[in-house]
């Protein structure tokens, strides 16, 4: 009984994993081709699932393309935050980057409550995945869980090998490793900053799409006011997870995003002085990692010469 | 970055402390005198708004110290606030203290924490030095705010307002000239600061650590001092924020909310301007009054955090000196050329009330 209980508690702390990864991926791959540290992830992620909120309210448009929308939205936010904003500033500003990204995030937020109308309290949000359980291994968990988890690991096994072979993947580390010597090489560095905003936009709505509206099980989910916030619920754990690897390396996010997700999760089971105190423990594991400045393992010198300057 | 570092304490002390201009003084007077007396004049509303303005602007004093001086950005001042907070509405409702004693417990409180998260963060650089200080606040909300002993619980606790010998604190208008009092006080005391060794030692650390140090400024104790100094300053607020509400609970001061007020903080003195102590009064008179005049439309209460957001990303790019250096830029366009310079600030007031009062009549 207690092996199957751990086996339900690992399978939800996985779908908790799928999200944090998608929200780290980008803030990785945000920083590292522009060296922005992307404070205003969450709320530009919660602007498409605003939008995907105002499409299902009126069950005229079906859920599945309102959250294509959504994400779309998502991705365009990005784009033009990249390109009206963080285009102008100097990679060694990093105060005023840090504060500008909260300019932005703030303004995505504001504009999300505006598009709501300002409701107040919590808002019924229709889901686009199927709802009920499934047995996985004697584990009950619900469908949506289940396909966040899928749809997390599909992301991966798309975009590492995206990243590491394709055309586009390979300019993008180009420009991230070396700007001047990747536009010496006829790499358009501007537009690959714009890709890098688009897909980690795009990822942050996914993220957010798949946790808000299936936030209440059977019911669907809920848009409530923690999720309204700049910062959101989860972005913290999220750039804990990115700094596991120094925010620079994606597998070492990845790995992160498992122990803030999983082991946060499966600490529950813990004696409870340890499982009351399971936030706190991953407060303590960020300021450790801070401490450690985890970037040094996974970049030359010359690398991270390159992404202050 | 540039690295203009100048070593002012080798100045005599007239060329560093130069005299105002003229008229600069009068100004100051009236704009005082208006601060203190028109809330007043307009109720007891008025006046609880410029109590929370002046509230604000204590507390804002901390983003000056660490953000405008330091170069730091913390994110957790109202984490030192909600220390005030729950200080206040232990010695002044249970214990009886008068509010001066409870806001100086309050600043001695936040040193063992800011000394904590300090140590710390004064290792990190940059956005590493926030995101700690985001961390901590979250660590803090989980820890130390959810002790019911401490915060009251779900319910909360009552913070009585100051009677000290026959003046009754109670009412809004005494307030907030206690308020008022108190901040000026406070900015008196953090341009001190600015003036003072410690205070050019931060202003190195802001420009470029490594040439502070080479310059024999420890950067370390420096970043740490302010540091402290600020989550007293914030603590200090806390108390006054406490006897603002006289109702308070612990939710504002655990994730995500205290991360959320932090950056609206933060935005608010920077628009302000974060390299002088008035910024935070400004930049919290423009939002409160606004929030306040289109309470009754949410709708418009989201568009003003937009537009403030706008504002503050303009700002940064464009005005780092924020409002308080747009002021002194149109004074001295004044002050060069009388005419043309005061027709300038005159049109742009006017275009200001105009477009205000234009939005306030469509949300009627």
């Amino acid at each position: 009984m207690t092996g199957t209980l751990a086996a339900q508690v690992a399978l939800i702390g996985l779908a908790k994993s799928g999200v944090i990864a998608m929200l780290a991926v980008g803030i990785v791959l945000i920083y590292r081709t522009t060296g922005v540290v992307n404070l205003a992830h969450w709320a530009i992620g919660l602007v498409g699932v605003v939008v995907y909120v105002l499409l299902t309210g009126g069950d005229v448009v079906p859920p599945l393309l309102a959250a294509a929308v959504g994400l779309a939205v998502s991705a365009l936010a990005g784009l033009v935050a990249q390109r009206l904003v963080f285009s102008r500033i100097h990679r060694s500003q990093v105060v005023t980057m840090i504060l500008v990204a909260l300019g932005v995030g703030s303004f995505f937020a504001a504009v999300s409550q505006m598009l709501l109308r300002g409701q107040r309290g919590e808002i019924i949000v229709t889901p686009f995945l199927p709802g009920g359980t499934v047995d996985v291994a004697g584990a009950v968990i619900l469908t949506s869980e289940l396909i966040t988890i899928l749809v997390a690991m599909a992301t991966c096994a798309v975009l590492l090998p995206w990243l590491k072979r394709s055309r586009s993947g390979r300019a993008l580390r180009a420009v991230a490793q070396n700007r001047e010597a990747a536009q010496l090489a006829g790499i358009d560095a501007a537009r690959y900053a714009e890709l890098a905003w688009v897909i980690g936009s795009g990822l942050a709505a996914l993220a957010l799409l798949l946790l808000i509206p299936h936030s209440a099980g059977e019911q669907g989910g809920v848009l409530s006011v923690v999720h309204l916030v700049p910062l959101g619920s989860l972005l913290i754990p999220a750039f804990g997870a990115a700094l596991v690897g120094g925010l620079i390396s994606l597998p070492a996010a990845l790995a992160g995003s498992l122990i803030f997700g999983l082991v946060q999760e499966l600490l529950i089971l813990a004696p409870p002085p340890i499982a009351d105190e399971r936030e706190v423990l991953a407060f303590v594991a960020i300021t450790v990692l801070l401490l450690l400045r985890t970037e040094r393992f996974f970049a030359s010198n010359a690398e991270l010469e390159a992404l202050r300057s | 970055m540039s690295t203009k570092v100048i070593d002012t304490s080798v100045l005599p002390k007239t060329e560093r402390r130069r005299r105002a201009p003229s008229g600069t003084a009068t100004a100051a007077a009236v704009a005082l005198a208006a601060a203190a007396i028109v809330p007043l004049l307009l109720g007891d509303f008025a006046s609880f708004v410029g109590a929370r303005i002046a509230v604000t602007a204590i507390i804002g004093l901390s983003v000056i110290v660490v953000t405008g001086y330091t170069g730091q950005l913390s994110l957790m001042p109202y984490t030192f606030v909600g220390i005030g907070v729950f200080v206040a509405a232990h010695t002044i409702t249970g214990w009886g203290w008068p509010f001066w004693f409870a806001a100086a417990f309050a600043a001695l409180l936040s040193v063992p924490l800011s000394v904590l998260v300090g140590l710390v963060a004064v290792r990190l650089r940059g956005f590493y030095f926030a995101i700690a200080t985001l961390t901590f606040a979250s660590a803090v909300g989980a820890t130390l705010f959810e002790w019911d002993a401490f915060t009251g619980g779900q319910k909360g606790l009552s913070v009585a307002r100051p009677v000290v010998g026959p003046i009754d604190f109670g009412g809004d208008k005494a307030y907030y000239l206690l308020c008022l009092a108190t901040v000026l006080l406070l900015v008196w005391m953090v341009m001190g600061l600015q003036d003072s060794r410690i205070g050019r030692a931060m202003a190195a650390v802001r420009e470029n650590e490594t040439a502070a140090a080479t310059l024999g400024v420890n950067v370390m104790k420096t970043k740490l001092v302010a540091f402290v100094v600020s989550g007293m300053v914030a603590a200090i607020g806390g108390v006054y924020h406490g006897m603002l509400l006289q109702s308070v609970t612990r939710t504002p001061y655990q994730t995500p909310f205290v991360e959320a007020v932090g950056v609206t903080l933060v935005i608010l003195v920077v628009v302000g301007g974060m390299r002088s102590p008035w910024g935070p009064f400004i930049g919290a008179a423009i939002i409160y009054v606004q929030l306040e005049v289109f309470r009754t439309a949410l709708f418009l209460q989201y568009f003003i955090a937009a537009v403030t957001a706008v504002a503050f990303v303009v700002v940064l790019l464009k005005l780092p000196d924020g409002l308080v250096g747009l002021i002194k830029h149109e004074a001295a366009n004044v002050r060069r050329a009388p005419r043309r310079g005061g027709i300038r600030v005159a049109i742009i007031i006017a275009l200001n009330v105009a477009v205000f009062y234009a939005i306030w009549r469509l949300s009627q």
